[in-house]
């Protein structure tokens, strides 16, 4: 994201000019327009006018509007932001008032208004805007019937593909059928492959399942490579990577991504550091269950005795539409902070912020033990 | 909620003491059960029509409230409901009922001697005379009842209970083990040692099970069911029944190879299949794994030298036709492992004798971190398939030098984890063997170092000693199927699988769930052979026609046209949890896997913490649930499975839960809260 123009109070109004150029700034922009701010953007509008004959025309106008936003709609698989809300600006064509929903398309500016900047609004405008720690990683996580492919950007993965076919079990002479049913899902996967994986965007792609299936995979990904000549792939041999995944399922990417060689890859991003700070959770959790709590209830009751030293959280619990709602995660995360605790927000668009969201979306390593925790129901 | 009699506590409630109160009445259903089905059928020629009065019948239903808040039919002696602990209705309404608990006690004492009056009810009729001889056993049964069991558990299990000390005593075990006053009970009333009558009662009280199971939501209720004339067993023709032996073990323990040589020495294996396979393992250097490359028959499985997916083989021994389910021992084909043997009847557990490979197979593979192998999980998982009956096979013998010394060893360290496990001592056996020297298989052995310290049975005689469990043929056919198979040339499908109930017929009407497509059955196979008739408990593969070969699929289900399954992705789950690291919380994801289908799961709420010994709820609403915990939890799955309660259809209501490449529970279903 580029910022353009900034003129703005921390903890007051103000507004920005940002530009998205990549699929993860239409994310956070998502993450950081809130019911109530009014956005400026060049949109185009289907007008009507009556001739004077008495006929109908109907002509696109191209327009620069400012709404006041009532409504923000994210397509995470294609990356598209809508935000619909009731006009302000005087114009020939749209009333005052009238519903317009205005949609954010890449390398096309538009500007924010909001009444109070707060301090995690501030955070997601200074990770969208900072152009380092870009990890760009293409993820096939596979088991036998089933493939998938995930592209993870800096703070959202997307689902790219997903191939599912039924594989018979071996059967005595139904063998050639499972032989022959296996060749015709790598063949899939690798029409995938061509179709998604781009490996100027790409560092590398990881190829991760259980037992053989990754090794059966990338032989046959290099046989059909060389009788089809398939350039991108030959060049690329050494930015494809093995890995091991528990299943197939799109939880076990966190494995993947937990395990050492690939952590590597993505040392310094904001996934890898999801991934350790939920990986320490579940640390503690198995080793002294007391000194970790999740729900908001629990957290709450660990943050009154100023017991909580990580925080966990979301993004999606400060898109609450509720403002109110807002505020108090927000006060809880500063108050965190101000007392000497550390905060992580994750992306719940990654698989290990995805994670905690079904945990309800907060959790918390406490400083000192909480037995008491036991004792309050969920 | 109607209660599930017999399985108040459910039957994974414990893994340890207190196994013998709940496994033990699967026991009883399986020890009984063919002789029973035989008797039912000597005498019913002439009582299929027989109807006893309706009157009888009404008087003889336990007497039961509903709960108000859970509809949980609760016992009328409990003043609380069992399952959400609310006042009973109208005891907290008059307050009348005070007094009358005494009343209570005895009415469901009552309710216990009549509780065997309900098969009338069934298909299969049960004789007068059986019904008699039942009732006076019941009658006999209640002073020690009464004596023994002043605070009301399930009538029926204490029916159970008896019949399980009844067998116990029958099958000659010590009789120090057997409390005194129950002894007396035996002695006291001579009339029901005599063999007929106390095998009536098990089978009784098993029909009681099915009898009294609810009226779903279902419109038509299983109950109004009937078994044609066909489904029924054809005693003199059928002379050998199938018997679905999974063989399980550690990766590397020789189950291939075990599986491969007992094909071999039974002939089942073409001496020209047996030469090539030889070859063409010294071809590529790997000369022992000839016999199991009878079982591994892809490129994929040959070349890592491991077994991948279940292989199926069919041999037979002097009693049985066994189908073998020979399963990968792998870590990461455990799911493989799970959906392709839940089937089994029986298990034999591989274990490997060589020192270190049996420490391994016990407590994981890296040495120094602590972690399961797959000699535990297996044998965990085999049990929650609802296998109660396991030969402990200790394979690579010769590779010891026979020795005494490790075999006992073996025997004390696994005894221990599988008593804990919830297999009985008694349905356990041992065989020392090596299968690559032939030792003990089918012939006894011969190797003098071995023949010194053991003359038991050889693993065949092990085999023929198992018992056939219950096959509920008189319900309707629910069929899981494992695998599909499709012969391109002809256009034809075949589903393979076991009958878990019911039978099917060629030309028979089928319904295939998901998707409620009707399809015809064209033929059945058994082993490459045409049947025309599949019964419950048959393994076969089930070729239909007039359906879309693409909406047959592994983990559908074919059922009998009027009573198709329910489909749910959201289920109430009765779990015990395993020896588990990361403790389960409310948004843990995990692996969901039922018969032979699986999905991703996550828990979405933890509804209570149940207590260990009396399957009551302790806690509601836990912050998490550890090791060896039991709970109460809902589930929600990314997509429906075809799934019943575990009291309607067990091999439909047993599940498994796994996460980051372990099994972390395994449990039951106890509601579908989404049915469709």
């Amino acid at each position: 994201m580029q910022l353009i123009r900034k003129n703005l109070v921390p903890n007051g109004p103000g507004t920005v000019k940002l530009k998205p150029v990549e699929d993860d700034d239409m994310w956070h922009a998502y993450n950081l327009i809130c019911t109530g701010d009014k956005v400026e953007a060049t949109t185009v509008r289907k007008v009507l006018r009556e001739m004077a004959s008495g006929g109908r025309d109907a002509e696109r106008v191209k327009l620069k509007l400012e709404v006041k936003v009532e409504a923000v709609e994210y397509d995470k698989e294609g990356s598209v932001l809508r935000i619909r809300g009731k006009n302000l600006t005087v114009n020939d064509h749209v009333k005052i008032g009238q519903f317009h929903t205005l949609e954010i398309e890449p390398h096309r500016p538009f500007a924010i208004t909001k009444d109070i900047w707060d301090s995690i609004a501030l955070d997601i405008l200074h990770q969208a805007c900072d152009p380092s720690a870009s990890a760009d990683l293409s993820v096939i996580l596979m088991q036998e019937g089933l493939a998938q492919l995930f592209l993870i950007g800096r703070s959202i993965t997307t689902a790219r593909a997903r191939i599912e076919t039924s594989i018979p079990r071996k059967h005595g002479p139904a063998i050639a059928g499972y032989e022959t049913a296996l060749k015709k899902f790598f063949e899939n996967v690798l029409q995938a492959w061509l179709k998604h994986i781009d490996f100027s965007i790409v560092q590398c792609v990881v190829i991760a399942s259980p037992g053989f299936t990754k090794d059966q995979f990338r032989d046959y990904l290099f046989l059909e490579a060389q009788r089809q000549d398939l350039r991108t792939i030959i060049e690329n041999k050494s930015r494809i990577i093995l890995a091991h995944a528990t299943s197939g399922y799109k939880h076990s990417l966190k494995d993947v991504l937990e395990s050492p060689n690939i952590m590597n890859l993505i040392k310094d991003t904001k996934a890898a550091k999801e991934v350790r700070a939920l990986k320490d959770f579940f640390t503690m959790l198995s080793n002294d269950p007391s000194r970790a709590c999740y729900g908001p209830r629990h957290v709450e009751f660990a943050h009154d005795r100023l017991a909580i030293q990580t925080l966990l959280i979301t993004d999606n619990l400060f898109r609450n539409a509720d403002i109110a709602e807002r505020q108090r995660y927000v006060r809880l995360v500063e108050s965190v902070k101000d007392s000497g605790g550390t905060v992580h927000i994750f992306s719940s668009m990654h698989a290990s912020g995805e994670q905690l969201a079904q945990l309800t979306g907060i959790a918390a390593l406490l400083r000192f033990p909480l037995p008491e925790l036991d004792d309050l129901e969920m | 909620m109607p209660r599930k009699v017999g399985y108040a506590h459910g039957y994974d409630d414990d893994y340890d003491d207190n196994y013998d109160d709940d496994y033990g009445n699967y026991d009883d259903d399986y020890d009984d059960s063919e002789d029973a089905y035989r008797q039912n059928h000597d005498l019913k020629g002439n009582t299929s029509s027989q109807k006893l009065p309706l009157a009888r019948e009404t008087a003889r239903k336990p007497i039961v409230w509903s709960c108000s808040i859970c509809t949980f039919d609760n016992e009328d002696s409990a003043l609380v409901c069992e399952i959400c602990c609310v006042y009973k209705e109208s005891f907290v309404k008059s307050g009348k009922e005070a007094n009358g608990t005494g009343n209570n006690i005895a009415a469901a004492s009552v309710a216990s001697r009549t509780v065997k009056g309900q098969p009338e009810k069934l298909p299969v009729k049960v004789a007068d005379k059986e019904l008699i001889s039942a009732d006076s056993y019941g009658k006999a049964s209640t002073p020690y009842e009464r004596g023994k069991t002043t605070n009301s558990a399930s009538t029926a299990q204490k029916v159970d209970k008896v019949v399980m000390v009844q067998k116990e005593i029958r099958l000659s075990e010590p009789f120090d083990t057997v409390s005194s006053h129950l002894k007396k009970v035996n002695l006291s009333d001579t009339s029901v040692t005599t063999k007929g009558s106390s095998e009536s009662l098990p089978s009784c009280s098993r029909e009681l099970n099915l009898g009294d199971r609810p009226s779903s939501s279902n419109s038509v209720s299983d109950e109004q069911y009937k078994p044609d004339k066909w489904m029924q067993f054809d005693e003199e023709k059928e002379a050998l029944r199938q018997l679905n032996l999974a063989i399980v073990g550690h990766v590397d323990s020789g189950k291939s190879t075990l599986s491969g040589r007992l094909l071999h020495l039974l002939g089942r294996i073409s001496k020209r299949d047996m030469h090539k396979n030889e070859k063409e393992a010294k071809e590529k250097g790997k000369g022992s794994f000839s016999y199991a490359w009878a079982m591994d028959e892809s490129a994929e499985e040959r070349e890592r030298g491991i077994t991948m997916t279940v292989a199926v083989a069919y041999f037979d021994s002097n009693k049985y036709h066994v189908v073998v389910l020979d399963s990968p021992g792998h870590k990461d084909f455990v799911p493989n492992m799970i959906s392709g043997a839940t089937q089994a009847d029986a298990a034999i557990l591989v274990v490997d004798a060589c020192t270190g490979s049996f420490e391994a197979g016990m407590d994981g593979q890296v040495p120094g971190i602590a972690g399961v192998g797959q000699t535990k999980e297996h044998a965990q998982l085999v049990r929650s398939f609802g296998v109660d009956q396991l030969i402990v096979a200790v394979n690579k013998m010769d590779a010891v030098g026979y020795s005494k010394q490790r075999y006992d060893f073996i025997k004390a360290q696994l005894g221990v984890f599988l008593r804990s496990c919830g297999f009985r001592d008694s349905s356990v056996s041992w065989v020392p063997l090596s299968a690559i020297e032939n030792q003990n298989l089918i012939e006894p052995a011969t190797d003098a170092c071995l023949t010194s310290w053991y003359q038991g049975k050889c693993l065949l005689d092990a085999i023929d000693s198992l018992q056939l469990p219950s096959r509920d043929i008189s319900k309707p056919l629910i069929m899981p199927i494992c695998d599909v198979i499709r012969t391109q040339s002809m256009g034809q499908v075949a589903a393979c699988g076991k009958l878990e109930t019911g039978a099917v017929k060629t030309g028979s009407k089928v319904i295939l769930m998901p998707g409620c497509e009707i399809a015809t059955v064209r033929s059945i196979e058994h082993d490459m052979n045409a049947c025309d008739v599949a019964r419950a408990g048959d393994n076969v593969a089930v070729i239909l026609q007039g359906i879309n070969p693409s909406k047959l699929i592994p983990g559908g289900v074919i059922c009998h046209p009027e009573f198709p399954v329910l489909m749910a992705s959201c289920l109430e789950l009765k779990i015990l949890v395993l020896d588990v690291a990361v403790p389960i919380l409310i948004g843990s994801q995990v692996e969901f896997h039922i018969h032979h289908a699986k999905a991703a799961a996550r828990i979405v709420k933890i509804v209570s913490l149940l207590d260990q010994k009396t399957g009551k709820a302790t806690k509601s609403a836990p912050r998490f649930l550890k090791a060896k915990q039991s709970a109460i939890v809902e589930v929600s799955l990314d997509g429906a499975v075809c799934a019943q309660e575990f009291s309607k259809c067990r091999a439909l209501g047993r599940v498994f839960l796994r996460a980051s490449g372990n099994t972390v529970a395994v449990g039951v279903v106890t509601r579908l809260v989404d049915p469709v």
